[in-house]
């Protein structure tokens, strides 16, 4: 029963930050190879604040929630005037200097080692760590929240002019909108959701290492939305479920873990690629990624 | 210091040459190939099993190694990334394919040959250390180095003298164009991804004997390759080649100033910042 509660977790998980590299691949049209670098600062952020900084669990959210924001941020500034592939590109960049910050800050990450210790879920003296209550407790509302945000903001101006920067940049541009602080908001957005689901996922394994949060996994999270489809909220919940079940059936077959691992990766290149060839708006995508700005 | 610029020119030279494969991809298909660190790495395997595994000699496995990243590289342009550009598919989709086959391929060979890196073994002969100036380096890294510098000027010769070079530039720059003079573009870029592998093989093979194979180097390879060629811009392949001997230079004599653990950020650092120079000066110059 554990197992169903572990992966009920893993899927709201990866939903939440699905959901968040949604607001700038589905909403802006910029594809983004960071997420997993914004999950890791939020994941990092929520064990520093909640671990060696002494704070509750709850302070620990705040902090990955607002980091993770907070890089988004920059990296919205950086990359503003920046589209199609060297947006990519960029990006690509920032994620390798992250993971590298993650690993070569030693005193504060714990390196390629990783950190440990991490504060469990509790309420009132009560451990709620036991998957069952975690799945509740936890990624339930988590998901809730980052889907009534993205729903939220899809049907506000911002998502609004969001939509239309991604049909024509220049156009949105000779309205007289700023597109800088058009990407700040939309990154603010995705960064929150990113550093939050990271915070989760600290919390719930109860130990980070810079690898889960590397190229490859950044890549991952792109499988995730382009097989559910762009733009879209059902999408989001349908790739994770997909993805993650697909990567636990390895499980019910005779191999060591790495091969599971292995065989992961290879399922989702894979995925990518038969996607992009015969079906590029996904199961119920709303935005065919081959419109992607160029 | 003479130490340190010592391994930066091996580490250097061996990086203009994936360099050099990869930006010579990049200018006839406009688009980053990342599978290309896969089909490095397929180069590197296919050496190691052939030498190692099978005791073949060092130049049949070499050339077993060539032919099967070769093999691949075909497999690749004619299964994907062909049919994607005919069905006119921009740079960015490209880009995401190369990715999903980078991951494939990549854990593919991980499940293939296991997790752990492999070493090749070399005779007494090449182990001997040479000094240099105040600098000491085996014989075997400046067999490296003088290999991967031959293979560079081999490639850049052939592509700034042969006609197929000038096919390559020519599909590049302007397909459309190509077409009306008779080259079938489909068939060049076909070529120009063949000779591509080629060099991912060759350079996959002499980083192989500097360090080790393991599968995850494939994703750290096209991630250096792709700083080079970012290094100094949308230009020629012969620019990629100096991106990449400048890249490997500066990365250690780094290592006199930092921490090896910040030594990639710092660099990423510098290329990330001077990409976005490069863009914004371009913007503020249309403007």
């Amino acid at each position: 029963m554990s197992l169903l509660a572990d992966i009920g977790v893993q899927i709201l998980l990866v939903t939440v930050v699905a959901l968040s590299l949604d607001v700038i691949v589905g909403d802006e049209g910029l594809v983004s190879v960071l997420q997993a670098g914004l999950v890791g600062v939020g994941a990092y952020g929520f064990a520093l604040a909640s671990g060696a900084g002494g704070g509750s669990w709850v302070v620990g959210y705040f902090v990955a929630g607002g980091l993770g924001a907070l890089v988004a941020m920059i990296s919205g500034f950086l990359t503003a005037r920046l589209r199609g592939d060297y947006f990519v590109l960029v990006t690509l960049g920032l994620q390798v200097l992250l993971l590298e910050a993650f690993l070569g800050w030693r005193s504060v990450t714990g390196g390629a080692l990783g950190y440990t210790g991490i504060r469990q879920l509790e309420i009132g003296g009560m451990d709620l760590g036991e998957p069952w209550w975690f799945f509740l407790v936890l990624p339930v509302p988590l998901v809730t929240v980052a889907a009534l945000v993205v729903y939220g903001v899809r049907r506000s101006p911002l998502g609004i002019v969001l939509h239309g920067t991604r049909e024509g940049e220049d156009l949105v541009d000779a309205t007289g909108r700023s597109i800088l602080w058009l990407r700040f908001q939309s990154f603010l957005v995705s960064g929150a959701l990113a550093g939050l689901a990271g915070g989760g996922l600290a919390q719930y394994y109860g130990y980070i290492e810079p690898r889960m949060f590397d190229v490859d996994q950044s890549v991952f999270f792109l499988v995730v939305i382009i097989l559910g489809g762009v733009a879209s909220i059902r999408g989001a919940f349908a790739g994770a479920a997909l993805i993650v079940l697909l990567g636990e059936t390895l499980r019910l077959f005779p191999i060591s873990n790495s091969q599971v691992g292995f065989g992961r990766g290879m399922i989702y290149g894979l995925l990518l690629v038969v996607i992009l060839r015969w079906r590029s708006t996904g199961l119920f995508g709303r935005f065919d990624i081959w419109d992607a700005k160029r | 210091m003479e130490q340190y610029l010592a391994y930066g020119l091996l580490e250097g030279s061996i990086l203009a040459l994936f360099a050099v494969g990869f930006g010579l991809r990049f200018r006839a298909s406009r688009f980053f190939d990342f599978s290309y660190g896969a089909l490095a790495l397929v180069g590197a395997y296919a050496h190691y099993s052939a030498n190692v595994d099978f005791g073949w000699g060092f130049g049949w496995s070499v050339t077993l190694a060539v032919a099967a990243s070769c093999l691949v590289g075909t497999l690749l342009e004619v299964s994907i990334f062909g049919p994607l550009r005919r069905r006119s598919a921009g740079s960015l989709v490209l880009l995401l394919a190369s990715f999903g086959v980078l991951l494939f391929m990549e854990n593919g060979l991980g499940l293939l040959f296991g997790p752990y890196p492999k070493h090749l073994a070399v005779s007494d002969g090449f182990r001997q250390v040479l000094q240099i100036g105040e600098a000491r380096l085996t014989v075997m890294q400046v067999a490296l180095m003088a290999a991967a510098i031959l293979v560079q000027v081999l490639i850049l010769t052939l592509y700034k003298r042969s006609e197929l070079g000038l096919r390559l530039r020519a599909a590049g720059s302007d397909p459309q164009l190509s077409e009306i003079a008779g080259w079938n573009v489909d068939r060049t870029l076909l070529v120009g991804a063949i000779l591509g592998s080629g060099i991912a093989a060759v350079a996959g093979i002499l980083a192989s004997y500097e360090r080790s194979v393991f599968f995850g180097q494939a994703t750290d390879v096209v991630l250096m390759a792709f700083v080079s060629v970012l290094v100094f811009g949308d230009r020629e392949v012969w620019w990629s080649a100096g991106g990449g001997l400048l890249v490997g230079v500066v990365s250690s004599l780094l290592l006199i100033v930092l921490p090896s653990t910040w030594q990639r950020a710092t660099v990423f650092a510098c290329v990330i910042a001077l990409t976005l120079g490069r863009e914004l000066g371009k913007r503020i110059g249309e403007r």
